[in-house]
């Protein structure tokens, strides 16, 4: 199905008959409309949604929080001291350094920690989210655009994804496979392809039959550029909804993974690790079982905010039946 | 006649057949993962030091020497007879192991859904009433914390204020009635959130529709409206989207069990994978995993049972030539 080699000619017909097709495809989504202008849209739609400024905020002020950290102060997540071990907040070491959130059984600062521990839950979940995104759309567009064996295979594998225990697999396939990051991202990313897939299907269903991909048809533009250019933007705004909201699921499941003892190796600060090791030492010390999970609450709770926000903002027919 | 009671019996079975053929695409996922998985598994099974000719009786007596489809043929066929191997730590069937912790989980995940469901009905019903006011927000904010805390800490929050600060209840284990609060609780938590969105939608959706308008204008009072016609109707929804949320619950209350050391399936699973007995979380999965799908067929058959419309539907659109 890959497209043919063209003659220039042909090619700047193409051109043309998207252009012209994109006109009646702006009319479907303000998102990348050419009539409004974009910065006015921008504003009345998204900056007059609460929710997305609130999760953008939240998520903004974590980043910016950990880059401070990096760049202008000597707060270190590994350097242990055996003198400083399980102190309360508030602490003093030797050198002077201040405990603000106390240390770990290593006498590690928990504060830093905290910080830095922010790293490997979002790298894993925003990968995780765009790599099952290019999955789910890659089989679920072709699936309802055309129809027949494949449709059938996709609403199976989704029934199949949707009996299994995520965590259980997950943890299941890195206990034998091992775990690292790249493997964290695969698995969560092979685990949640079929939700995305699921809902670009039912996008590319309602667009198979609209008006505006039967004059792409006439205008002679090849199955694969239709796909692409025209149905791929169109099915984007649910799946970027689902996305953020699968962002926030992961980041708790990358916690869970590390809690387990199967997540990113110990002395890599994550929450989930974090959490693992004041375990052992819940009736020592409260505050290595308390902070560490803040920050999953913040980082989850601030991109399922943003999730939802994005949803009414994207998507108005779903918005107006669950809001 | 003959033919509507054919299709009543398609309309019973079908389901069913359903179901078992996504048991089957369970079962070659699990295979396929243990399978691909890298590492020997029969050096784990002897150990080290043991002699090749051991090793090849071992092989031959596992059917590793078989090629792929046969392995998978033979695994699937034990699994129908209810062999799923010998649990290497426990020295006993796998499924033995299994069907013994499994109680304990009914029992925790029994407990918790009733605790679920009589906190999220009422709220369910309380923020689709008073859409948009103070108790929709409050609730509103519920659920985002009850949906983005994780199990994990969720429970050594509760076991922190519960257990070693008021020393009310045991902080983890079996024995007396008061250990299965707090995990109770916890996984209540974990599941209210959907509960409490999905009620909330589907009685908004409900109680647009004209037998409503038509019940106020038989001058029933207001509670009675909500109550026996609202609330009525919009559980076909709540119990399909349960259904399909299992899988997920179930992730919850593995989660939860190894928190609080309850000697149920995710306890199990987990200490399986920990201790290297693939056989036995190979069985822990799957049966889990089969769990869910015949409680998701339960639920089907349950939402036709209460809502006599879905069947009727269903029949006339199969009478009528329908898919």
């Amino acid at each position: 199905m890959a497209e043919a080699p063209r003659s220039p000619q042909a090619s700047r017909t193409n051109v043309v008959a998207d252009r012209a097709m994109a006109a009646p495809t702006d009319m479907h989504l303000p998102m990348t409309a050419a009539a409004p202008p974009r910065k006015a849209v921008f504003r009345s739609k998204y900056l007059a949604n609460t929710r997305l400024k609130i999760g953008l905020l939240i998520i903004a002020m974590l980043i910016a929080v950990f880059a401070i950290a990096v760049f202008f102060t000597d707060l270190d997540p590994y350097r242990q001291s055996l003198l400083m071990r399980l102190k309360p907040p508030g602490s003093f070491g030797r050198d002077g350094h201040h405990y603000l959130l106390g240390t770990d059984q290593f006498g590690r600062d928990v504060l830093a920690r905290l910080i830095y521990g922010i790293r490997v839950p979002l790298t894993v979940a925003l990968l995780s989210a765009v790599l099952g995104a290019v999955l789910g759309l890659a089989i679920g567009l072709p699936a309802g655009y055309f129809g027949g064996p494949l449709d059938g295979l996709l609403s199976y594998v989704v029934d199949v994804q949707l009996s299994l225990p995520f965590i259980l697999i997950a943890l299941f396939v890195l206990a034998l496979f091992g775990s690292s990051v790249p493997n964290i991202i695969l698995v969560f990313a092979s685990l949640s392809w079929p939700i995305v897939a699921r809902v670009a299907r039912v996008s590319a269903r309602q667009l198979r039959s609209s008006l505006f991909i039967e004059a792409c048809k006439a205008a002679g533009l090849s199955t694969t550029r239709i796909l692409l250019r025209h149905v791929v933007p169109n099915a984007l705004p649910p799946v970027i909804a689902i996305m953020a909201v699968q962002v926030s699921q992961f980041v708790i499941a990358e916690s869970s993974l590390g809690f387990f003892g199967l997540g990113v190796a110990p002395p890599e600060p994550t929450w989930g690790n974090m959490l693992a090791d004041g375990r052992d030492y819940m009736s020592q010390a409260w505050w290595m079982n308390v902070f560490p999970g803040l920050g999953i609450v913040l980082l989850a709770g601030a991109a399922n905010i943003f999730g939802e926000g994005l949803r009414e903002v994207l998507d108005p027919r779903e918005g107006n039946a669950d809001v | 006649m003959t033919r509507d009671l054919l299709s009543r019996a398609t309309l019973v079975l079908r389901p069913i057949l359903k179901a078992l053929l996504v048991m089957l695409g369970v079962l070659v996922l699990v295979f396929t993962i243990m399978r691909f998985a890298p590492g020997d598994p029969i050096s784990t099974l002897l150990g080290e030091g043991a002699s090749n000719q051991d090793y090849n009786v071992a092989r031959q007596r596992l059917g590793l020497d078989l090629p792929v489809w046969k392995q998978l043929f033979q695994y699937l066929t034990n699994v129908a007879t209810g062999d799923f191997g010998m649990s290497i730590v426990h020295r006993r069937p796998a499924i033995d192991v299994v069907l013994q912790a499994f109680p304990a989980t009914m029992l925790l995940g029994s407990v918790a859904f009733a605790i679920a469901v009589m906190l999220a009905v009422p709220m369910g019903i309380a923020s689709a009433v008073w859409r948009e006011e103070t108790a929709d927000r409050v609730i509103g904010i519920f659920v985002l914390i009850a949906q983005t805390v994780p199990p994990f800490w969720g429970g050594i929050m509760l076991i922190h204020i519960f257990s070693l600060n008021l020393h009310l209840l045991p902080t983890s284990g079996t024995g007396s009635w008061q250990h299965i609060i707090l995990p109770a609780v916890t996984l209540a938590l974990y599941q209210v959130a959907t509960i409490i969105r999905t009620l909330r939608s589907s009685m908004l959706e409900v109680l647009k529709e004209d037998y409503i308008r038509t019940a106020r204008a038989k001058g029933l009072g207001r509670w009675r409206i909500i109550l026996r016609h609202g609330l009525g109707n919009a559980l076909g929804p709540v119990i399909t989207i349960l259904g399909l949320q299992l899988g997920a619950m179930f992730s919850g209350a593995i989660v939860t069990e190894a928190v609080f050391a309850w000697p149920g399936l995710g306890s199990l699973g987990l200490g399986a994978l920990l201790t290297r007995d693939y056989t036995l979380a190979q069985a822990v999965v799957a049966f889990t995993a089969m769990l869910v799908v015949a409680f998701n067929l339960l639920a089907d058959a349950l939402v036709s049972f209460i809502d006599p419309r879905i069947r009727d539907s269903a029949l006339s659109s199969r009478n009528a030539g329908g898919r």
